[in-house]
C-alpha cells in the first residue's frame, strides 16, 4: 500500500511497483484513505509518505497501529527531510526503514525486495 | 527484459510529460494566490495551506528530475517554514522565495515564460534580440563609466551572461539580496571604490545565498597591496585592464564551471546492511548520489554501471578483507584513480598503515559521525573528479578529447536507437585559422580556440556533447535533435561568434567558423555519419566559409 498526497509521485510509484517490480498495489491519497482501506486490501508493507495535509505519516501510523489488526505490517517512510535525528525518530516510531525522496524508479522495487528480505529473515 | 525497460522509460516520460503540464499550472495557481491581499495577513492555515502545496510540488519536481524548480520550491518551502515557527515572517520575503521558483522554473525550461516578466533593471540578452538562453548567467558589474559598461554587457552578452550594471554599492547591495546573481565584477576605476565599498558589495554577495557568489575585480593598477587587499574581501580573480572580453569570460568562466556539477557519486561495500544504510541516507541528505554492494563479489559490476566518483569498503567482510579487495579493484589501471577509503572498528594505528599501503587512501574509525565523514568524502571526491577530467579532457579548451567525444556519440548514438529519437553530429572549423596564428601569433590563436570552446559550451544545452576533434576543429553531439534543428542553432552561434571582437596589441579583429551537420535519420554508422558531416563542412568551405550546412540541405 502507497500513501501519498502528490497525485504525481503516486503515478511513478504505481508504475514503478508495478510495472517495474511485479508487486500489488492499492495507491492512496490520503491518511484517512489508507485507514479506511488497510484492513480489507491486508497489505504485506506499507509506503508512507512522512509530510500530508491533515493526516501525516507519523499519525497515521499511530492510528494504523491502535485501529487495525496491521500493527506488524512492515512500514516504510518516505521523506525528503533526512536529518539524522528525524530518521531515529522515524524508526523509533516503528518504521523499519526510510526512503529519501527524490527516488529511482528504477530501483524502488529492489530497494523494497531488500527491506523486505532484510526484515523477514 | 530490454523492450519492457523502454517501455517503462516510456512509461515513465509520459509521466513526466503529464507532470510538466501540472507543475506550470500549480505554480501559476500559487503565484496568483501570493498576489491576494489575504497574505498579508499571514495567517497560519494560509501559510500552512502554502507549505504544504510547496512541499508536495518541490517532491515530485525532484522525482521528475526538474531539478532547478524543485530545489527553489524547497528554498519556498523553508521560507514558510521560517514564517510559520514566527521567523522573518513578512509576506515580502515569501512572494520574493515564490518568485524565485517561478525564475528558476522559466530559467531552466521547466515552465514557460510569463509575460512581462522582466525586472525593473536594465539587462541585455544579446544585440540582435537573441532568445535568452536557458543556462544564462546573471552577473552584476559596479561600474560607473558608461563605456566601460556598455562593452562588459555586450561583449559578455554573446556567451549568454546576463549584465546588470549599477553605479551605486547601496542599491547593489539591495538588489543582491533578492536577484541571486551568479557573481560580480567591480572595476577598481570605479569613482567611489575604496575599502568600505568593496567590503559592503563582498558581504551583500555573502549573504545572499548558501554558496559565496564570485567577485572579479579589474583594475588598472596591479600592484601587489590592491591584490591583497581584494584577495582579502574573498575576490577569486583579478585582471589587468585593458578589458578583454575572451579573457575576461576565460575566468568566469573558471570559478562559475564547478558550479553546474552533477552530484557526486559513491559507492559503499560492506557486508553489514544497517550500518551501510545509515551512511547511504547520511550521504544521500548532502545530495551526494551513494549506492549499496553487499557481497564483495557484485564490487567490480558495481563499478562498471554506477561509475562512481569514490569508493568506501568496510575492512572486516566474512567473504574478502577490505584490502583483498581494494587490490582487485587496483587490478583495473581504468580505476586506479578512484579513491578508496576504509571504513573499520580498528583503532591500531600499525594496522590502518598497511590497509593504507594496498592502495586505500584514508581511513575512518567507526561508528562514523556524519560531517567528518560527509566533508572527507566531499574533498576526496571533488579532487578525483578533477583528475578524471583531465584524463578525459584537453587541456586547452577544457572540452573533451578526441577519443572521449567518439566514445560519447556512439553511446549517444545506441540511446538513439533505443528510445527512437534523432542525434545530430556537427563538425565545426574556425575559418582561416592558419592566417590568424601566422598574423597575431599562437597565444591569439589559443585564445580564439578557447573563446569558440567556452561560447560553445556555455551556449548549447547541458545534454549537447562537445569535444576538440583536432586543432582547430570541433565536434559536437546533440540529443533528440535533427538536423535542421542542430542547423538552426549552430548557425545562431555562428553569428555570435563573428560578432565577437579579439584584440591583439591595438588591432581588433573578429573570427568565423563553418561547420556540416547530419543526423542520425541518415545512418546509425558512427563513421560514416562523422564523413557525412566532414563533408558537408568541406561544402561550406568551399562556398565561401562562415555558414553552417546540413548533409542533407544543398
Amino acid at each position: 500500500m502507497h500513501v501519498d498526497d502528490d497525485d504525481a509521485i503516486r503515478a511513478v510509484t504505481q508504475v514503478a511497483l508495478e510495472r517495474v517490480g511485479d508487486f500489488t498495489l492499492l495507491s492512496c491519497s490520503s491518511g484517512a484513505e489508507a485507514l479506511q482501506c488497510a484492513e480489507h486490501f491486508a497489505p504485506q508493507m506499507i509506503l508512507l509518505d512522512v509530510m500530508m495535509p491533515e493526516l501525516d505519516g507519523p499519525t497515521t501510523l499511530e492510528h494504523l497501529k491502535q485501529e487495525t489488526d496491521l500493527g506488524n505490517v512492515l512500514v516504510v517512510f518516505m521523506t525528503a527531510k533526512v536529518q539524522e535525528r528525524e530518521i531515529a525518530r522515524y524508526r523509533a516510531l516503528g518504521a523499519c526503514d526510510v526512503i529519501i525522496k527524490p527516488f529511482d524508479p528504477m530501483t524502488l522495487s529492489e530497494r523494497l525486495h531488500s527491506i523486505w528480505i532484510q526484515h523477514n529473515v | 527484459m530490454s523492450s519492457n525497460i523502454d517501455t517503462l522509460q516510456q512509461e515513465l516520460a509520459d509521466l513526466r510529460l503529464q507532470h510538466h503540464e501540472n507543475l506550470s499550472g500549480e505554480i501559476s495557481a500559487l503565484l496568483q494566490r501570493s498576489t491576494q491581499p489575504d497574505l498579508e495577513s499571514l495567517e497560519q492555515s494560509l501559510l500552512t495551506q502554502l507549505r504544504d502545496t510547496a512541499h508536495r510540488l518541490a517532491g515530485s519536481a525532484l522525482t521528475f528530475v526538474y531539478e532547478q524548480t524543485g530545489l527553489a520550491l524547497r528554498a519556498f518551502e523553508a521560507t514558510l517554514d521560517n514564517a510559520l515557527a514566527g521567523q522573518m515572517r513578512s509576506a515580502e520575503r515569501i512572494r520574493k522565495a515564490l518568485k524565485q521558483v517561478q525564475n528558476a522554473a522559466t530559467m531552466a525550461g521547466d515552465v514557460p515564460a510569463a509575460p512581462g516578466q522582466e525586472k525593473g533593471v536594465e539587462t541585455v540578452t544579446g544585440d540582435d534580440g537573441a532568445a535568452r538562453r536557458p543556462e544564462d548567467l546573471h552577473l552584476y558589474v559596479l561600474e560607473d563609466d558608461p563605456s566601460t559598461s556598455d562593452l562588459l554587457k555586450l561583449g559578455l552578452a554573446s556567451f549568454g551572461y546576463r549584465v546588470t550594471t549599477f553605479v551605486d554599492v547601496k542599491l547593489l547591495t539591495v538588489a543582491a539580496l533578492t536577484d541571486h546573481p551568479d557573481g560580480l565584477i567591480i572595476d577598481t576605476e570605479y569613482s567611489s571604490f575604496s575599502d568600505p565599498n568593496l567590503a559592503a558589495a563582498a558581504n551583500a554577495m555573502q549573504e545572499t545565498g548558501m554558496d559565496a557568489i564570485p567577485i572579479l575585480v579589474v583594475s588598472d593598477n596591479s600592484g601587489f597591496v590592491e591584490k591583497l587587499h581584494a584577495a582579502r574581501h574573498g575576490v577569486v580573480a583579478f585582471l589587468n585592464k585593458p578589458i578583454r572580453i575572451p579573457a575576461l569570460e576565460s575566468s568566469l568562466e573558471g570559478v562559475m564551471r564547478h558550479q553546474t556539477r552533477s552530484p557526486y557519486r559513491v559507492l559503499l561495500i560492506d557486508d553489514d546492511v544497517f550500518s551501510m544504510e545509515h551512511h547511504r541516507i547520511m550521504l544521500e541528505s548532502w545530495g551526494i548520489a551513494a549506492k549499496c554492494v553487499t557481497n564483495p563479489v557484485d564490487v567490480l559490476t558495481g563499478i562498471d554501471e554506477f561509475k562512481p566518483d569514490l569508493l568506501v569498503i568496510d575492512l572486516n567482510m566474512p567473504q574478502c578483507s577490505g584490502i583483498e579487495l581494494a587490490k582487485v579493484i587496483r587490478f583495473h589501471k581504468q580505476w586506479i584513480h578512484i579513491p578508496i577509503i576504509f571504513l573499520s572498528g580498528e583503532l591500531d594505528a600499525s594496522r590502518q598503515m598497511i590497509a593504507l599501503k594496498t592502495g586505500g587512501d584514508e581511513f575512518i574509525t567507526k561508528p562514523v559521525v556524519e560531517r567528518p565523514f560527509v566533508s572527507l568524502i566531499l574533498m576526496r571526491a571533488k579532487r578525483a573528479r578533477q583528475l578524471a577530467e583531465l584524463m578525459i579532457r584537453d587541456s586547452l579548451t577544457g572540452l573533451l578529447k578526441h577519443t572521449e567525444i567518439k566514445d560519447r556519440l556512439s553511446h549517444e548514438l545506441a540511446r538513439a536507437r533505443r528510445n527512437k529519437n534523432t542525434v545530430s553530429v556537427a563538425m565545426l572549423d574556425i575559418d582561416k585559422f592558419k592566417r590568424i596564428n601566422d598574423t597575431y601569433g599562437h597565444p591569439v590563436g589559443d585564445t580564439v580556440i578557447t573563446t569558440l570552446a567556452h561560447l560553445l559550451r556555455r551556449a548549447l544545452r547541458t545534454t549537447d556533447i562537445v569535444g576538440r576533434y583536432g586543432g582547430e576543429e570541433y565536434l559536437v553531439v546533440m540529443p533528440d535533435s535533427d538536423e535542421a534543428n542542430a542547423v538552426r542553432k549552430l548557425d545562431q552561434l555562428r553569428r555570435e561568434f563573428e560578432a565577437i571582437c579579439f584584440n591583439h596589441k591595438d588591432l581588433e579583429f573578429h573570427c568565423s567558423f563553418s561547420g556540416g551537420v547530419s543526423d542520425s535519420d541518415s545512418t546509425g554508422n558512427i563513421d560514416l555519419l562523422i564523413e557525412k558531416a566532414d563533408m558537408a563542412l568541406y561544402r561550406a568551405k568551399a562556398q565561401g566559409r562562415n555558414q553552417i550546412l546540413g548533409a542533407f540541405s544543398e
